[in-house]
């Protein structure tokens, strides 16, 4: 079945339709909402949540961008909004002032590289986590960042920089990662 | 900025490892964003839900195991009919579970419906018993199906054989005229090993394999055959069938309760050897002198009972007892001085101990009541037996001996000169031993409760307080038992 097909009949609730575009696109959007979750099960739970959304606002997709894209975004906005609806974000907010965070590494399994850098990902805090894959991952400015999560700007680049210390750090230890050297100026060169 | 070409490089390595990071989602997922989006889909699978659930419990309800008089009473009718043909037999065998039973033989060739019940080729021999329980209600069809074989005369079905238990009369015998059974020997329960061979046949022709269709069952049985197949079948659903609990069934639980009158023998103990020149002699003995008074005394408990035989049961359990009398006193205005002889436990030697008293053996119009209680947990241990009664209204005496644990109370303790009480609860023994006898009518009542009521007396073995007092003192009540015993 062809994107247009599928597009076209998933607007018209054809049910073999949306089941080809759900099987589609819903592995990749479950790895996102994976990032964001915590555990697979409240993953599945948002990618069922955000793709109600998805055929629910099917027809507003104005062929701007990929279709992907569009669905990415709004399977991000379903995971943030679900986030801050359980109040499992506004928890780990307060996490940005902890002195120390012991990271339990042994909780990464040893697979795929791909999957090693999710499961590094999702130790870190949610407050982290979640600002780190709006910024890094999904490509959000962090004004936009503010504006979702309902912190300052300047709050989401302070915890951007410490989740990003926090991971290099973490991928480091793995060995997914080479340390970064630094020279004499402190600055890291390139690789 | 050589930073910033890290920080990029760093952000592109996160996103380019995330991109192509996949997870396949269970089907429920689907499951749900569908029931969401066509929910109209969802009533044909309830209404077919609904209907197979309704075939479902219309088909257990009708072939449900309750047999019917009625269909009883038509199957003793075919039976019946059958025993007035010559060509089948009917045996009647007594079962432990049951009031009757009959039983048919038959050559299993003329089973239809048998060649896929997984027994191998040509099963020849097939026993069925009917059973009835006790009560009435409820009909049994066994039937046992095997390959026979021959060893000394006897058949012995061969592993392994099938019981089909079919407790639906229709479907095992069929009021033809032919008299010949039908088994749907659609349930098989389980499969039986029996460990009795079955009563040998005389006629060997009936074992064969191609035995002839119409050849009419049962033909082949005499007397002997008759009775070695009844006493097969006792001895197989003996052993076979599933009885209740050996113990359980002779097990109940017994609650009573036994208000009683309470009183006290006090005498100086035999024990106590007091220092010569310290005894008063006295002529008043201490019962004369000491104003006591009976008071109500309470036992509760429960306790199992075990029926031993048809006359004897033995029982135990768990019994809790207030014992009390009244003593009567003077109360002093101030508390006085006084003497109690206590002996030295290590020497034996009795020595007055001093007291402060603030009650005065005195009797008079005015006086306060001592209540001398003592709290006790009990386990009483004994028997009943049954003197004469019928399974209405029965006849009982009893006996029990009961350890007994003080747990509390109040000791009033005479002085030396016998002219005032010291309490001292520490002289009260925390042991004692007591026995009670009793005499009941037993009578059966409503669902399955016997009630029992009757007199009885308890006397304690062991004084009341402790070696150290000079005195002994039993406790004896006399009350009326009150009971109720349900069987488990």
């Amino acid at each position: 079945m062809t994107e247009e097909l599928m597009l076209a009949g998933s607007i018209n609730n054809n049910a073999a339709a949306q089941e080809e575009f759900y099987n589609r696109f819903s592995p990749r959007m479950l790895g996102v909402c994976y990032r964001f979750a915590k555990n697979r099960e409240d993953a599945e739970d948002m990618l069922q949540e955000g793709f109600i959304k998805v055929f629910t606002q099917l027809h507003q997709y104005r062929n701007e961008g990929s279709l992907e894209g569009w669905i990415r975004r709004i399977i991000v906005h379903t995971c943030i909004n679900i986030l801050k609806k359980n109040k499992k974000f506004s928890e780990s907010v307060d996490l940005i002032h902890a002195k120390s965070i012991h990271i339990r590494e042994e909780l990464i399994p040893s697979i795929m590289q791909a999957k090693q850098v999710v499961e590094c990902i999702r130790i870190l805090p949610m407050g982290y986590r979640t600002v780190l894959n709006l910024y890094a991952i999904e490509g959000f400015s962090h004004r936009e960042i503010g504006k979702m999560l309902d912190i300052e700007e300047s709050t989401s680049r302070s915890q951007y920089t410490r989740a990003k210390a926090m991971l290099e750090e973490i991928l480091v230890r793995k060995n997914i990662i080479q340390k970064p050297r630094k020279n004499s100026l402190g600055a890291t060169p390139s690789s | 900025m050589e930073q910033d070409f890290y920080r990029d490089e760093f952000e592109q390595m996160l996103r380019d490892t995330t991109e192509d990071f996949k997870m396949y989602p269970s089907r429920k997922v689907w499951y749900s964003i569908y029931n969401n989006f066509h929910p109209d889909r969802k009533w044909p699978s309830l209404a077919i839900c609904l209907l197979l659930l309704t075939a479902i419990l219309y088909i257990g309800v009708s072939n449900n195991n309750q047999i019917s008089r009625k269909a009883r009473t038509a199957f003793d009718t075919t039976t019946q009919s059958e025993n007035n043909s010559p060509t089948t037999d009917n045996v009647a065998a007594s079962d432990p579970g049951y009031s009757h039973s009959r039983s048919v033989r038959i050559a299993a060739n003329n089973l239809p419906g048998l060649s896929n019940q997984g027994l191998t080729a040509n099963p020849l021999i097939a026993v069925l018993n009917a059973r009835e329980s006790s009560n009435g209600g409820d009909v049994a069809f066994d039937a046992y199906i095997g390959m026979p074989a021959v060893t000394n005369s006897d058949i012995v079905i061969s592993s392994p054989a099938k019981r089909i238990n079919d407790r639906n009369p229709g479907n095992l015998l069929s009021n033809s005229s032919a008299a010949t059974a039908k088994i749907n020997a659609t349930t098989i329960t389980e499969d039986v090993q029996p460990s009795v061979p079955i009563p040998s046949l005389t006629e060997t022709t009936a074992i064969t394999a191609n035995a002839d269709a119409s050849r009419k069952p049962g033909s082949i049985f005499n007397s002997t055959e008759h009775t070695n197949l009844m006493a097969w079948m006792e001895n197989d659903a003996f052993y076979n069938l599933r009885h209740p609990g050996k113990w359980k069934a002779k097990l109940s639980v017994q609650y009573y309760i036994t208000p009683s009158i309470g009183y006290r023998e006090l005498y100086k103990s035999h024990d106590f050897e007091p220092a010569t020149s310290l005894v008063q002699s006295t002529n008043v003995s201490e019962e004369e002198v000491i104003n006591q008074q009976a008071a109500i005394n309470l036992e509760a408990g429960f306790g199992l009972v075990l029926r031993a035989s048809k006359s004897l049961r033995l029982k135990s359990g768990l019994q809790f007892n207030v014992t009390n009398y009244v003593t009567r006193a003077h109360a002093l205005k101030h508390p006085t001085q006084t003497s109690v002889m206590l002996a030295d436990l290590n020497n034996g030697i009795a020595m007055p101990q001093a007291y402060s008293s603030e009650y005065g053996n005195v009797l008079g119009s005015n006086y306060t009541s001592l209540n001398n209680r003592t709290i006790q947990l009990s386990v009483p241990v004994g028997a009943d037996y049954k003197i004469l009664g019928n399974e209405k209204i029965s006849w009982f005496v009893g006996a029990t001996v009961q350890p007994t644990f003080i747990v509390g109370g109040d000791a009033y303790l005479i002085s030396t000169d016998l002219k005032n009480f010291a309490q001292d609860n520490k002289m009260l023994r925390s042991f004692n031993v007591n026995t009670a006898l009793e005499s009941f009518i037993s009578i059966k009542g409503p669902q399955n409760l016997q009630l029992s009521v009757g007199p009885q007396l308890r006397y304690q073995l062991l004084s009341t307080y402790t070696k150290q007092y000079s005195y002994t003192e039993k406790l004896y009540n006399l009350g009326l038992k009150l009971g109720i015993t349900r069987k488990l």
